[in-house]
């Protein structure tokens, strides 16, 4: 099988490349995203593999249909940017990765709170400099402290573990509680009201859309420390920073921002910014953005790569398809 | 009772304002160092309060006795920089703080191993600068790897709980080891060469000095990740250079530096640096040099500050106090 590869970064070329021949598949890669005018890249393929950032709209996969592709290849677990209707129109199959990395999620979630808590991000840009004075650097002492986590799934679950082995109090709050996990689940105002860090694990949905707004923010301690590594909208951008200059935070790390798509992944340091939220983030001193870099691991890029083999796999050979998007899939 | 503050920095300050006046003591902050010379700035004082590098010795001492000073308050654990023999000679009673935070610099030993393997060092450089790429920034999930702690003592073990909830396989190394602590206990040759991480949590002492160096790095897994938030001799600095040189190593933290003396605690970001072992280190995109901060948590220096005016209240009503170090033969 021939796929056509869009949206290609050296990471994944590594992985992809030490594993392809054995499954018998041969991968172009290339640089541009895939949109309806470098669908014409794919002519000649069988498949597409794509990411996050590209965009399979109906014109676009009405092209691909014409160049002949049949299965187009998630290498993520989202696939809100395929028009899955259009696809099965022209009977495209489309597989995705529906899980890597839980445990790469929680270990940065875990990895920015402890950053941010001890300043190392501004101890290190000083140290660059062989200025080694520590005013300003101090952090508080976690264990003992509360952290709430929100979102109770696989990488919350991580996360109830990592936490315990600090010596925080942990408290969770998820629309389904896990009976079976050992954490004391409560409201998400009491979380609000009694957590030292917080930490969002929760999909993002119609219900959880600006889970942390002008109100939610105005319920948490004085001094919170708030940790978002799973989508950006979950946080409204304004309110959380109308708290940042009232001080209420001591620290706010974010792997995800609700207009990444616009800036992550790509080099604009030589733009001008037009973001005026995203140039505030990254002036102030408590704030670390970073750019959607939780699941990337050595490990996850190669289950990503594994996966996305197998289910083109299961495709040639007729097999089931375990990880099959469909429309009706969606709706359960 | 009236004391001498040196050294001090702001953070000092806050946290000995806050609780002196409890003690009915009296603080004259002074931001210089005790080093010869210095020794008047207490004259009218009963008592001085040290840190890790001022100069204490015999020239030093006499001069305090003279001015009329009885007590001198470390507030820090190490004493090595006293001369005790010269303290007991001239009657001036010398106090420390023998332990305030082993949980802060476990914490820290912890957030360096999670900021290094995951590169948030660079990320942040970049973000910085609306660069938001993320090649190069790749880490590995720790989960499943095997860390080795050397030294289990105070710090180690909170260390080993701390990383027992990452879910890290732990192998522990101590020339005391502890028979209550659920532990693998291995020689330092095989921990060496397991360990993808390896945390040093020693104290240095005439065995521990240099414990890595080129021989145990040549032993050492390659791609290892390597953590100090003990004291700098306990690394051969040249031998890890030239490992780091020879990509031996995926990451090095270091809180503390053989020479950090010279450095630690001022900017010197003007100055042109004449250590090219630490100009070295500081440029290399695996390696994080921090200042010493792995103590530096509110709860510490509230804990200092605390211990240290009991210290100084436990002479004045003249009991026998556990902190006080004594001289022996």
């Amino acid at each position: 099988m021939k796929i056509a590869f869009y949206d290609t970064k050296e990471y994944d070329r590594i992985y992809f490349d030490k594993i392809a021949p054995q499954y018998g598949f041969d991968i172009i890669y290339y640089e541009s995203r895939l949109n309806a005018s470098t669908a014409v890249l794919a002519d000649g393929c069988d498949a597409i593999c794509i990411f996050v950032s590209d965009n399979a709209d109906k014109e676009t996969i009405d092209k691909l249909s014409e160049y002949g592709i049949k299965v187009i290849l998630l290498r993520c677990a989202g696939y809100d940017n395929v028009d899955l209707k259009a696809c099965e129109e022209k009977n495209i199959t489309v597989l995705r990765v529906p899980s890597y990395s839980p445990t790469a999620v929680a270990e940065y979630a875990s990895a920015l709170m402890l950053t941010l808590n001890r300043r190392i991000h501004k101890a290190y840009m000083r140290t660059r400099e062989f200025n080694f004075k520590i005013n300003g650097l101090m952090g508080v002492t976690l264990r003992g402290r509360t952290a709430g986590i929100i979102g109770t799934g696989k990488i919350g679950k991580i996360m109830v573990e990592i936490l315990k082995g600090y010596g925080m109090e942990v408290l969770a709050n998820d629309l389904y509680p896990d009976e079976n996990l050992d954490v004391e689940y409560t409201s998400l105002d009491d979380l609000f009201n009694r957590s030292d860090v917080i930490t969002i694990h929760c999909p993002l949905t119609k219900d959880t859309k600006y889970l942390i707004n002008k109100n939610s923010i105005s319920k948490m301690k004085d001094g919170v420390i708030l940790i978002n590594t799973s989508r950006g909208a979950l946080v409204d951008t304004d309110a959380l920073i109308d708290g940042l200059v009232a001080n209420k935070f001591r620290g706010v790390a974010l792997d995800v921002y609700e207009e990444e798509d616009k800036y992550f992944f790509e080099d604009k340091s030589q733009e001008i910014i037009k973001d005026t939220d995203l140039i505030k983030l990254m002036a102030y001193p408590n704030v670390i953005v970073t750019s959607h870099q939780a699941f990337f691991t050595d490990e996850s890029m190669e289950a990503i790569a594994q996966v996305t083999c197998d289910n083109l796999k299961e495709f040639e050979q007729g097999l089931e398809m375990k990880n099959k998007v469909s429309e009706e899939y969606t709706k359960k | 009772m009236k004391i001498a503050f040196y050294d001090t920095k702001d953070y000092d300050r806050i946290y000995f304002e806050k609780l002196a006046p409890q003690y009915g003591f009296e603080l004259k902050f002074f931001e210089t160092r005790f080093i010869p010379g210095t020794e008047t700035l207490a004259t009218g004082c009963d008592a001085v309060c040290l840190f890790v590098n001022d100069i204490i010795n015999r020239e030093t001492i006499e001069k305090l006795a003279d001015i009329g000073i009885k007590v001198i308050l470390m507030r820090c654990a190490g004493y090595d920089n006293i001369d005790l023999k010269a303290c007991k000679d001239f009657g001036i009673s010398v106090f420390r703080v023998p332990s305030y935070s082993p949980t802060a610099v476990a914490e820290y030993a912890a957030a360096l191993l999670l900021t290094l393997n995951r590169k948030i060092h660079k990320a942040y450089v970049r973000t910085k600068e609306f660069n938001f790429k993320i090649s190069g920034l790749m880490g590995i999930t720790l989960r499943g790897k095997t860390i080795g702690i050397i030294g289990t003592g105070k710090i180690g073990k909170v260390m080993i709980d701390i990383v027992k909830g990452l879910g890290m396989n732990i192998l522990a190394y101590d020339l005391f080891p502890d028979p209550n602590l659920d532990v693998n206990y291995v020689s330092l040759d095989e921990l060496l060469k397991k360990s993808d991480v390896i945390s040093l949590h020693v104290p240095l002492s005439p065995d521990s000095k240099y414990i890595i160096n080129k021989n145990s790095i040549s032993k050492m897994k390659d791609g290892v990740i390597l953590i100090n938030t003990s004291r700098g001799a306990l690394i051969d600095t040249e031998a890890l250079i030239a490992g780091l040189k020879a990509n031996k190593f995926r990451g090095v933290a270091l809180d503390v530096y053989e020479e950090e003396d010279e450095y630690f605690f001022e900017d010197r970001s003007l100055d042109i640096i004449k250590d090219e072992d630490l100009i070295k280190l500081v440029t290399y995109p695996n390696v994080i040099v921090t200042s010493h901060q792995a103590f530096f948590t509110e709860e510490s220096l509230q804990a200092i500050a605390e211990t240290t005016c009991e210290n100084l209240k436990c002479f004045e009503e003249g009991g026998t106090c556990e902190n006080e170090i004594a001289y022996t033969e």
